[in-house]
């Protein structure tokens, strides 16, 4: 498997572990509150630094278990990075579009930050989830 | 499986006569072994200027190695 790919396995399930662990917080205080919780910025820098911690372990696993860790990425994979790109960025926009459309209708402005936020989380996934796919298709 | 792609070439025929690994390959001319790899199964076309870096490290032209098949 090439570094590149073991690099997207590694970011993806960072940030589904984390994002996983964002979303059961919002659920529990919003059954406490018994509506949907606010943004709150402490569940949020929780988040952020539970991601990058995750990924510097990972990305040191890597480095210790991988001698090809330290390879730059190649033409091809590079390729692979901006189609990733790409279709990250037409999901990204969908979700903001869909969440904007929502927010006209019923004018809740934590719904709006919560889906904006999960548009940006599955646009990340989608982005690994191609890069991995181009690795595995060729 | 995909396709394969419309440019064929002698990179493995060329790399094991002279005695390279796929690693070997990529490592000199800017490569993943994967790429070498891919572009052996007709999976990746490189670019025009690594297709000539491959072409000189095999000391031959690049018609030698690759060639366009539509």
């Amino acid at each position: 498997m090439a570094n590149h790919e073991k690099t997207a396995w590694i970011m993806m399930v960072v940030l589904l572990i984390a994002s996983g662990k964002l979303l059961q917080t919002i659920i529990q205080h919003s059954e406490t509150l018994g509506t949907l919780v606010p943004p709150n910025a402490g569940i949020l820098i929780q988040y952020v630094i539970a991601l990058v911690v995750l990924s510097i372990i990972g990305h040191i696993a890597l480095a210790i278990t991988s001698k090809q860790a330290l390879e730059k990425k190649d033409e091809r994979e590079r390729q692979f990075e901006v189609y990733g790109s790409h279709i990250s960025g037409l999901v990204l926009g969908l979700g903001c579009v869909t969440a904007l459309g929502h927010y006209l209708v019923h004018f809740d402005g934590s719904l709006l930050f919560y889906s904006v936020f999960a548009a940006l989380i599955a646009s990340q996934i989608t982005e690994y989830l191609v890069v991995i796919w181009r690795h595995r298709r060729g | 499986m995909a396709k394969p792609l419309p440019i064929t070439n002698c990179v493995k025929e060329l790399r094991e006569a002279m005695g390279m690994t796929q690693a070997e390959l990529g490592e000199r001319v800017g490569l993943t072994r994967q790429t070498i790899a891919a572009i052996e199964q007709r999976r990746y076309s490189p670019s025009l200027e690594t297709a000539f870096r491959i072409a000189d490290t095999f000391n031959t032209n690049l018609e030698a190695v690759f060639e366009y098949q539509p």
